[in-house]
Parts: C-alpha cells; structure tokens; sequence
C-alpha cells in the first residue's frame, strides 16, 4: 500500500486556507485514530513532509503528542508488525530531536536520513532522496563513532564551579558557581535557583539522599558564614538560628537525610558540629585545634562522623554524644576528600600528598558490629592501599563500586582503580581542567564529574565504565583534512599521531611519540604536504605526509600555555609564537633570538619561505573589552609593518578572547563575543575592512575557513550547533547547520567544502558529506 | 441603574457625534433622506449596538482590559470629535480611517500605557470590529454591500437578545473592569509584550458565564474556609454537567481576580501546553517574577510552573494567597497520558500560600496530591443548591413574555417556578436553555407540565422536534452537521463545517445552526486579514448526549465514521484528491 501514498507537497498545503492548514496540521492524525483509520495514520506519520510541516507550524510538542498518544495502540496490535515498528522507531526519533525540530524544522530530512542506518526514519529519508522528492542540499553522516564514556548529561554554569553534589536517588544534583542551581539529571531542567548578589553568594552544597533538602553556605564579606537549608519541593527554608562554624567548608547529609555533619574553622582551630533537621537545632559542636576540616562524612548507620583535615589527620566522632572515638594519620598533606564503601569497611581518601589510600576501619576477622563501644578499625600501615599515579593533587575520590575506586584531580584526569592491589585500570574522563569532585549517587547509578577551567558538570552512568571503551577516537584533540582531500590528521592528546582514510573507514598510519606530552596546537603547511604538532613538553615534530615520516623533532622551545604555530610549505621553516614572543625557527638550523611582540595572535601563516602574516588583537593595557584587530607581516629580519583597527565591532564592544582564521589570500576571519553576549562572526581584509559580519545571539567559535575564502565552519557551543557559512555573501549566509553530538574539541572543513568532520570533547568523531542535487 | 444610564447614554453620545459627522459630510440630495433614515429608533439602536458590541468584543479579547477602559468614558477617545469623524468613515467609503489619529488621541486617554501597545493597530482592531459589527446587522449590512448610505434598511425587525441587552453586558464589564478580575488583567497587560501574548484571554468566557450569576454562597464559603484553614492545598469541586460549576468558578475569578485557566474540550484548549503556558504567564506577569518571556521548557513539564509558585510563593505577605481556578479537569485531553505526572502536569505539593481550586465532573482524575486537599462534590438536590435555582428562575420569571406564558397557564408565579425547579433537576444548564425559550414565545402552546425534565430530556426533546420535522432533511443535511460538530476538535468555521459534513449547500448548514443556535458557541477568529465566525458545542454534556444515541441504531449516529469522514475530507485537502486514499 506505501506507494499509493506521496508525501505531503509543501506546494499544496501552502495554497489552502490558513484555517483548513492549522486544523489540517494540528488535528488530523487525532481523527485518524478516532475514525480507525490506522494504515493512513501509518502513512501520515511516517511523512517526513507531514512532520516538517508541523513542526515548523510551531506545534513540535503537538506532534510528539501524537505520537506518544498512539503508543498505546501500538501495543494493542492496530497496527501491522511492520508499520508497528516503524511508528516506534518515528516515536524514538521525534522523542529525541524534539529540541533541534523544533528550532530548526527544515532540519527533518537531514536529520532523519542520519538516524541509525536501517531503522524507519533512515530509510524514509533516503527513499525520498532517491525518489527526488527532497530537493535540499543536506549533511549526510558517512562515519559516526561516539564514546562509550560519553556523559549522559553535562551542566554548564555561567561562573567556575565551586562545589557539586547529586542526590542518592540519582534525580537531582545541585551545582554551586556563586549562585546555587538544583536541577533534575533526568530532565536537565532547571528546578532550584538561588542567585548570589554583590553582598552575598553561595560556596558549599550538600543535598539530602532524596534530593529534597539542600544544605548551601551563604557567605557575606561581613560575617561569618550562614548556613541555608531548603526545601526543593516546597521552597520554604528551615530556620537555622545558630552556628556555630564561622567559615564552613563541608556539608554532608546523613543516609536518612535526617543529621547533616557541619565542617570547617574557627579562627585558627578547625570546627566540627552536628545539625538536627527536624528539631532544628545542633546535637553538639566540637574544635579541633591547629587545622581545619576540609571533608566530613557518616559512617552507614549515621552513628559515627568522619572529618577528613588539613593535617592529614582523619578523625572519628560519635554523632549522639560529639566524643572523640579515634584519630588516624592518614596523609602527610591535607586531605581534600574521603569516601566510605558500601559495606562501610573501607575507607577511601584522597590528599594533598598526591595519593589516595584505602583504609580498613574494620579487621577482616572482627564481626562485632558495635559502633557505640569502639571502633575496631585496624591502622597499621601495611593494611593500607596506596594510589599513587596521580601528576597532581588529587582533589576528589569515590567508590566506583565494591572493587574501584576514582580519582579525580586537579590536572583534570580521573583514574579508575582496583581496589584491592592499587592497581591502575584505565583513565576515562579527562576534563579541560581541573576536577573538582567525582561523586557516586546513593544508588549507585550515576556518577557525577566535575571539572572547574571549562565550567562543566558531567553526569556519567556507571554501567559504561563497565565496558572497556572501544572507540578509537577518545584522545583527539586536533583535526584536518589533509592535501588529497580525503585523508584526516588527528593529532591525539597524548601526543600521538594518526592517519585515517575517509574513504576507507580506518586509521591506516599510527605514530606513538616516545614519552608523555600534550599536543598544544597542530598545523598542516599550505598544501598539506607537512604537518608542525607542538607538544607541551616543549618539543616540536614535524611530519612528511608525502613519505608519512617524522622528519624531524626537537626539545627546547620555551611555550607557554597558549602557542600558535605556523609552518612554511616547504617545511622548512616554522615559527611560533607563545607568551608574547615571535620566533622563527629554520629546520636545518639556525635560530633567531625570539622577538616580543605585545599582541595575542589569533593565527598566523606563511606568505613566502622568508615572510609571514599574523592577526590577532591588541594587548590592551587600559580596557579590557576593546579589542582591536591587528594584521602585520613580519620577515626573519624583524621588520614588522601592517595594520591596526581600533574598535571594529562599532558601539557594542567585544569580551574575552578573539578566534582568527586565514581565509582566501589577504583575508581572514574573526568570532569574538560582544559584552552583551551576542557572537560575531566577521571577515576583514589586510587593510581591515569588513568583507561581511553575521552575529548571534550566543558565543560563537570559528574553527576553519576553507583556503579559497568559500567556506566557514563555525559552533555555537551553547547550543550544540555546527554552521557551515558562505562567506562570499556579505551577512555571510548560513549554508548548512548541523546539531552536533556534544561539546566539540576540534572541527574541520575540507578544501572544497565537501566534508566536514567533528571531535568531541567526550571522545569519538563525525564525518559528513554534503549532499546535493 | 445609574450605570446603566450612563453607559447607554454615552453610547448615544459616542453614536450621536459619528452620526452628526456623516451626514455632515454626506453629499448633497442624498442628506436629507440619509438624515431620515437615522432619525429612526432601529436605526438608531442598532448603531448603538454594534458600537457597543465592538467595544465589549475588544475589551474581552486579548488582555485589553485596561485600555478598553477609557472606551466607555465620557471623555474617552471615542467621544472626541476628530475619532468621531475617523469612525465615520467606515460608512463612508471614500477612504480609510486615519488609524494613527485615533491611536494617538486613545494613548493619551490610558493611564500609563505599557509602551509596547500601538495604538495605531489598536485603533485598527477597534474599526474592523466595528466594522464586523455594523456587517452583522440586517440595517447596515445593505449598506456595505452598495457602499452607500441610502441603503440602510430601517424597516428591519431588530433581534436583540431577550435576556442581556448589550448595554447590561457594558455595564456588568465595567463592574468587572473597576473589580478585582480588571486588577488582574491590567497588571498582565502591563506585563512584558513576550509574556503577555502567551496569556489566553477567557475575559469574555467569563462575562457570559456569569452574566446572570446567582447564589452560591454556600460553596464560595466552602473554598473561603479552605483557603482560610490551610496554608496551601488542592480545593476540587465536583459536580455533574450542568450544575453551574463552570459559572461558578468564574464567579470567583471574577470577584477576586484569581489567576485562572479554563479547559474547554470543543474549543481544543484543553491541553497541558496550553494551561501551562497561559498560567506561567499570568504569574509571571501577576508577581513580577523576574523573567521576560517564557522559555521553552515551560511546556514540557511542570517544573518551571513549579518554579514560579515557588518563586510567587517566597513573594506573598503573611495573608497573601496565591489561588489558581483551573476549570474542568476532565475535558483536560489526557490522551498522551503520562501516569507518572498529574495531568496539566499540576504539582504533588504546592508551596506555601499557593492554592488550586478546581473544578471537574465526579470521575477519578487519578491526581497523585501530597498536600492539603478537599473535595466536594455540589449535590443536585443539596437544598442550598435547589434555594438558587429557585432564585434564578424567580428573577427570569418577571420578564414580560415569561409573564404573560405564565398567565396563559393560569398559574401563578410560586407555581411556575416550582414546576421548573423539579423540571430543572438542580440543573442549571436546563434552565439557560429553557427559561429563555420561554421568554422567546416558543413554548406559547405547549403546557409547563409537558416541559422536558432535566438536561438529557430536554435535548431529547429539541432532538426529536429537529428530526420530526422532516425525517429526510434531517438524515441527509442536519445529521450530518449536528455530528461534526459533535467531533471537530476546536471551533470551526462555516467553510469547514461544509468540507467536514459533506453537505455541500451553505444555506443547509446556515439553517441548521440556526435551529441549534442554544448549543453552540459562536466566536470570531482572523485568518488572513477577515475574520470568520467559528462555531463549537456549548457544552460538554451535549457531546455525551449526541454520543450516547449511537446505541440506537435508527438514529444513525456513528461518530468513528463521522472522524473519518473528517480525516479523509482532510487527506484530501492536503495529499490532494488522487493520492489520498
């Protein structure tokens, strides 16, 4: 019966009155169902035109009514088995691109065509491709491969992070940045806000195992810390007259949510105290002099409390009576975080001495179970597990499960362990800095990163770290498209090195770098003949991808954090340019003393073997909103000469840093964010004149512009948004738009605009070809 | 009656100076006969009417509230000599009103105008109303079929609604206008352009349900109690169709300016987006929550409303409420139910001093309610309720053809009014339709005692007239039409009805809502620049009451074949005859 059946001509439906359109739209596929009318509403519903329609009427959200409206039929065999899957397969798809249909309806085919290939939508859209019935152009996915450890869900908050905490039901968590966030991880959706103003903000949160309590500490310049609990449900507060610590730095819940532990110091001595919810009042308050508490925790039962301080020192409370039960000389630093096992035997910590250590609190053979008498934890050293691959300060640690444990750190890596020999099993999550806390829902199925530099807040499930992550793809960090067009440059963050075939499918060239770096920028000469990688180690490599050699690498560049590099076609010559200084480097040999040259270059490239350009933006010493484009050319012999254009962004002046990219010859590209928040994106020639702007309502970052000055690949992070621009046009049109898969780490256009490939800041990469009539 | 006084005397004001300024500048001959023709009452009246009309109709429409107000004052905008002349020339012909004039001269009328109102496009709303209006009486419509004046048709009989004249609807508006429902809706006009525009506007829904309210006390002290005794908490009031729950609860809003929804099962605006965007709206607009416009996820579930409670919650003083009427729960379209949510997505628990008091048949709602709650149910025989039915019929019965029905009977009034309260069964839904049929004349003939009893009998009763008319008609136009409108999903227009029925002739469908007329509900929508009149059920009982003749086989009623009649009909208005089916 299919083909008696065409697709919804947009023609036709624009020509009927607009009454009959919207109760077509709206109402149609409702009467299908009354009327019985299964095999149209089939058909209806499987119309990538029906739906385009809908949802650019503004009635997305009606439409995934519909669908889930006749999931019941589905269930009661209305429906043949085929049409039967298929309409679950359009419920599961509609389901989850409802965000991206519903901002961009003309998104439908494409997005459709890219499900996974084989189910319905897939094989409508290609039907409809074939058939001629799809006139657009479109972005069609040729290689997909996501990371197993991708987060289930990210936050990102306007300020750094300062503390996190997820609920034991797993629904909640609650995110502090100076204001306090709660929101539902299932939803993502906003459900608590408290906002920090000039006199106030918010440091540390706790919330209740049932996520309905959140503990927060407001702090003031002019007196000492208050602590705030709410109600989520209600938002009515629980009055906390007193307290007692006057600078509080750890709130933990108590399993019944019932006792919250109170942390921190007072004046110079740390300060312990305990919190009734229900009663409203402190059990008891205890100084512990000489250092500070930094973490607290109940053992299970509620009966004992653990402070985790500053010197090292992890000391054991009873929670009825304040009586100090046991102290333990856990670390040589500070202890930053501590973590019971589920069965309370093991006690996780994590310090400034670089190491995590399990500790037995219980003897093996020991079965008494009495808390209240003592604690009959065995403190010998030898009984203890030392983690010690840690580059930095681990800040964070918790039981995975009854075997591991991770670790984060203030590098940004997270570690899995075993926990019975130290062992280190695998680093699946690095963030972009540094990692606040990794903590375990109560019902162990979520997992909560955070990480402070990139404002993040990861939600993992656990059962992914189960499996060992199979895609090949989780270290890359840069990315282009090479000479031939159809080979890829991916330059992994350990320093790695790798080849990969877009027609083939697969990695055909690995280099391994001895030793462990960080790639801090890749470059491809023009012509793509060689590739410069500038490792963090303060070495350099250049790479032949004619002979697919290293041809050559050396130690002892100074780079900073920040380094932009070029290299000249014929790999002869490079030049960086990192913590204000200029320097061209010869291969053969032969260096020139490094030039300052006060400016933040955003790129630059080779003219000739002997002569460079650079743009970038002034170092601006009185204000740091204006920020003027610069283009200078530069030769070994340090003549400097070029242009200077003040303000270029009119009467709304830019914030943060600038993108550049070279375009066509004596062209470039610039995105920077004005201060309002708004994202440009705008073409300058050497002599900065504007050749085109687009703005947009959110931050926008240019990745690459294609060497003819055709083509600008461009994202909108906020919104998880890949546009493809025409750059020939003077608003600087947008060709194609693409809703990526996550937070993107690196993007890539080919020469002729063709490809386009993504890697994700999670792991994993996407390559798409643009398709066309 | 001063007020009534009032507002029809600047009616006749307002109506006077346009009129002065057309014959003023009415060419030559023609005046004096022009003249002649507006010296009439009809004329007169029904120039009044429509002018009175455009102003209720734009008053209720779209959070207009407070800048309808100056409307109906004596020195308002519409009573200045320059607006006179620009009204004018709707009946004119040769050019368009000046829409800036009029819109400049009413900005200065309003106080504190919200500053993204124009006036200009409101001025445009005003005369095309107004001209919609003149177009719907049989006096003027004459004229804008020849564009002269000299057509008016004077001679006509003016229908005018037995029970409400439109000036008791102004006056009964400018009472709701100065109370606490008019507090409401300025504030929510005078909120940002983005939220007010999502608030659905139910200020006429609410004017004719309860334009002859009485009674009740004895249910508004119930949810007063409540409202009082607890400090949050769910107040449902049940009750079966017709009772006046309804009516009632816009009663409340109106005298207290509650934030409200009303959930109407043949207008299509009984959806969870729907309610949640019209309500986030009202409090965001009502407790000057911080935000702009509405954010997408406003729709998607109930956290963000659950957010602004909270929000409004921590604003309220110690004796402030927040109280939302929600009407109807069960015309709420559960169909993509989602049992781990309420429906209308409405929270477990409120936050302190927040308050939803609904309304709903007696059936289960499965609400899943972790707070304070109460249900009542109004009972049809509760004496309280039978004491306002009889009140109700008391004050219908002193209108004059009701009188005089009442003498031909020979009975008296006591007698009249207790046949109808048993007749009524405690409904109050029997009694709008019936009192003013009799006041109408149609019952001249026929006995009190042979009166239909209660609401079902009573549409039997209509039914069985319609149908025994003429058995043919009736099977092949009027049937048809009855049904789809017993299916159609929102109002519809004339155009629709014709596609959905299939029945091909206009005049058919025209006389069939005629003869229905007390069972629908007309209203106005703009497509494209023209507006339409679009018809829908009353009430929801009249669908259950269609619905349960598919049991009678003679009756031919089958509602799935009348949806499929509409899903085809639509097929082929979008995938084009051929490839329909």
């Amino acid at each position: 019966m299919t083909e008696l059946f065409e697709p919804l001509s947009q023609e036709q439906l624009r020509q009927l009155p607009v009454d009959l359109r919207d109760y077509f739209l709206r109402r149609l596929p409702a009467h299908l169902v009354d009327a019985d009318l299964y095999e149209s509403l089939h058909h209806v519903l499987t119309d990538l035109n029906f739906i385009e329609a809908k949802c650019s009427a503004g009635l997305t959200y009606e439409l995934l009514n519909d669908y889930l409206s006749i999931a019941e039929k589905i269930d009661t065999g209305c429906f043949s088995e085929t049409d039967q899957t298929q309409l679950q397969e359009f419920t599961q798809f509609i389901r989850n691109q409802s965000r991206i249909l519903s901002t961009h309806p003309s998104l439908t085919f494409q997005q459709s065509a890219n499900q996974p290939p084989g189910t319905a939508p897939s094989v409508t859209a290609i039907q409809y491709w074939k058939t001629g019935s799809e006139p657009r152009q479109w972005l069609r996915v040729i290689f997909r491969e996501a990371s197993s450890h991708s987060a289930l869900i990210s936050f990102r908050t306007p300020k750094r992070p300062v503390a996190a905490s997820i609920s034991s039901s797993g629904k909640r968590i609650a995110i502090c940045d100076g204001d306090v966030w709660v929101f539902n991880i299932h939803s993502g959706r906003e459900i608590f806000h408290l906002t920090a103003n000039l006199e106030k903000s918010f440091s540390t949160v706790a919330l209740s195992p049932d996520g309905n309590h959140l503990a927060v500490v407001e702090k003031t310049n002019y007196r000492s810390d208050r602590l705030l609990i709410w109600g989520i449900e209600d938002g009515a507060r629980i009055e906390v007259s007193e307290n007692p610590v006057t600078n509080i730095l750890a709130l933990r819940f108590s399993s019944t949510g019932k006792l919250l532990a109170v942390g921190g110091k007072d004046g110079n001595s740390g300060a312990l105290a305990v919190f009734n919810i229900a009663a409203k009042n402190f059990l008891w308050k205890q100084i512990i002099q000489r250092t500070i508490v930094r973490k607290v925790i109940f053992l299970p039962g509620d009966q004992t409390t653990v402070a985790g301080q500053g010197n090292g020192i992890c000391s054991f409370w009873n929670v009825a009576t304040g009586e100090l039960k046991k102290i333990l000389q856990a670390h040589s630093g500070a202890v930053t975080d501590l973590c019971v096992s589920r069965n309370g035997k093991l006690l996780a910590t994590s310090s400034q001495d670089r190491t995590c250590q399990i500790i037995p609190i219980f003897k093996p053979q020991d079965t008494s179970r009495n808390l209240q008498s003592k604690i009959p934890f065995s403190d010998e050293p030898h009984n203890r597990t030392i983690f010690s691959a840690h580059q930095a300060t681990p800040s964070s640690v918790c039981f995975l499960d009854d075997v591991r444990l991770i670790s984060g750190d203030v590098a940004g890596f997270c570690h899995i362990w075993n926990a019975m020999d130290g062992r280190l099993e695998s680093s699946p999550i690095s963030g972009e800095g540094k990692i606040l806390s990794v903590e375990l829902s109560g019902n162990q199925e979520f997992l909560l990163v955070t990480s402070v530099d990139d404002h993040m807040e990861q939600v993992f499930e656990t059962k992914m770290f189960s499996k060992p992550d199979t895609s090949q793809f989780n270290q890359v960090r840069f990315m282009c498209f090479l000479e031939n067009f159809i080979e890829l440059a991916l330059a992994r963050q350990d320093g790695g090195f790798e080849f990969y075939s877009v027609k083939d499918r697969k990695i055909h060239k690995t280099y391994n770098l001895p030793g462990k770096t960080n790639v801090k920028s890749l470059v491809v000469s023009s012509g793509g003949r060689f590739i410069l990688s500038i490792g963090s180690e303060h070495n350099w490599e250049i790479w032949d991808h004619e002979t697919q050699s290293k041809v050559n690498g050396t130690y002892d560049i100074a780079v900073g954090n920040d380094v932009v590099s070029c290299i000249s076609s014929d790999g002869q010559f490079i030049c960086l340019f990192s913590q204000e200084h200029l320097e061209f480097i010869s291969v053969k040999g032969g260096r020139q003393t490094p030039v300052r040259l006060p400016m933040i270059v955003g790129a630059m490239r080779f003219l000739t073997s002997s002569k460079l350009e650079i743009v970038g933006t002034n170092l601006s010493l009185h204000s740091f909103q204006a920020e003027d484009v610069v283009y200078l050319q530069a030769e070994p012999s340090r003549q400097l000469s070029g242009a200077v254009y003040s303000g270029p962004f009119g009467e709304n002046p830019m914030r943060g840093s600038s993108n550049f990219q070279f375009a066509a010859p004596d062209t470039f590209v610039q995105s920077s964010t004005r201060m309002n928040g708004n994202g440009v994106v705008a073409i300058w020639d050497t002599k900065i004149n504007c050749l085109g702007m687009r703005e947009f309502s959110t931050p926008v970052k240019v990745h690459e512009v294609t060497l003819d000055g055709k083509w600008i690949l461009l994202s909108e992070p906020s919104t998880s948004t890949c546009y493809i621009l025409d750059a020939t046009t003077q608003n600087l049109q947008i060709v194609w738009s693409y809703p990526l898969l996550g937070g993107l780490i690196s993007g890539a256009i080919q020469e002729n605009g063709e490809l386009v490939a993504f890697a994700y800041r999670q792991g994993g990469m996407e390559i798409a070809q643009r398709l066309r009539r | 009656m001063t007020a009534l006084m009032s507002t029809s005397a600047i009616l006749s004001y307002i109506a006077g100076k346009v009129i002065d300024s057309l014959i003023g500048k009415g060419a030559g001959k023609l005046s004096e006969n022009i003249w002649g023709k507006f010296q009439k009452d009809e004329t007169q009246t029904a120039f009044k009417e429509a002018l009175g009309k455009t102003i209720h109709r734009y008053a209720t429409s779209g959070t207009r509230f407070a800048i309808a107000q100056p409307l109906l004052d004596q020195s308002g905008p519409l009573t200045d000599k320059t607006v006179a002349e620009e009204l004018s020339k709707v009946l004119r012909f040769d050019e368009d009103p000046d829409y800036q004039v009029i819109g400049s001269i009413w900005r200065n009328a309003v106080d504190d105008p919200p500053q993204w109102r124009d006036f200009s496009v409101e001025a445009k709303v005003l005369i095309d109303f107004f001209r919609q209006e003149l177009l719907a009486s049989d006096i003027f419509r004459p004229v804008f079929d020849t564009k002269t004046l000299i057509a008016i048709n004077e001679n006509t009989e003016l229908a005018v609604d037995v029970f409400d004249s439109i000036e008791e609807q102004l006056v009964e508006l400018q009472k709701s206008m100065e109370g606490k429902l008019g507090d409401l809706i300025k504030t929510i006009g005078s909120a940002s352009l983005e939220v007010n525009s999502q608030v659905r506007d139910f200020t006429w829904y609410i004017q004719e349900k309860t334009h002859d309210f009485v009674g009740r006390k004895f249910v508004i002290d119930k949810v007063e109690t409540f409202l009082k005794e607890n400090k949050r908490g769910y107040y449902i009031l049940r009750g079966d169709p017709g009772i006046g729950k309804t009516a009632l609860l816009s009663q409340l809003v109106k005298n207290q300016g509650y934030i409200h929804h009303f959930n109407i099962r043949s207008s299509g605006a009984n959806r969870a987006d729907i309610f949640l965007k019209n309500i986030c709206a009202q409090i965001i607009a009502a407790y000057d929550l911080k935000y702009t416009s509405l954010p997408d996820r406003a729709i998607e579930d109930g956290d963000f409303l659950f957010q602004l409670l909270r929000e409004a919650s921590a604003k309220l003083g110690s004796n402030q409420k927040l109280v939302m009427a929600i009407d109807a729960l069960d015309e709420v379209d559960n169909e993509a139910k989602n049992y781990a949510s309420n429906l209308l997505y409405l929270p477990a628990t409120l936050p302190l001093g927040v308050y939803i008091v609904a309304t709903s048949r007696d059936m289960d709602l499965r609400l899943r309610i972790e707070c304070e709650q109460e249900n009542w149910k109004i009972n049809q025989n509760d004496t309280h309720n039978i004491d306002d039915i009889r009140d109700y019929i008391k004050a219908k019965a002193l209108y004059p053809k009701t009188q005089s029905y009442i003498a031909e009977q020979k009975i008296d009034e006591d007698r009249f009014t207790e046949s109808l309260v048993e007749k009524s069964q405690g409904n109050f839904m029997y009694l709008y339709h019936v009192l003013p049929e009799i006041e109408r004349g149609d019952y001249r003939s026929i006995s009190l005692d042979a009166l239909p009893i209660g609401l079902k009998d009573y549409y039997e009763d209509h039914w069985r007239r319609m149908k025994g008319q003429n058995e043919e008609v009736w099977f092949k136009y009027k049937l048809p039409v009855i049904v789809a409108l017993t299916v159609v999903k929102e109002a519809v227009s004339l155009d629709r009805l014709l596609d959905f029925s299939a029945v091909t002739e206009k005049a058919r469908i025209i006389a069939v809502l005629a003869e229905w007329r007390q069972f629908l509900y007309e209203t106005q929508a703009e497509y494209g620049g023209s507006s339409q009149k679009l018809y829908r059920l009353y009430h929801a009982s009249f669908h259950d009451f269609v619905a349960s003749k598919q049991e009678i086989a003679e009756e031919h009623v089958d509602l799935k074949a009348a949806n499929a009649k509409i899903a085809i009909s639509l097929l082929h208005a979008g995938y084009g005859n051929d490839r329909a089916l």
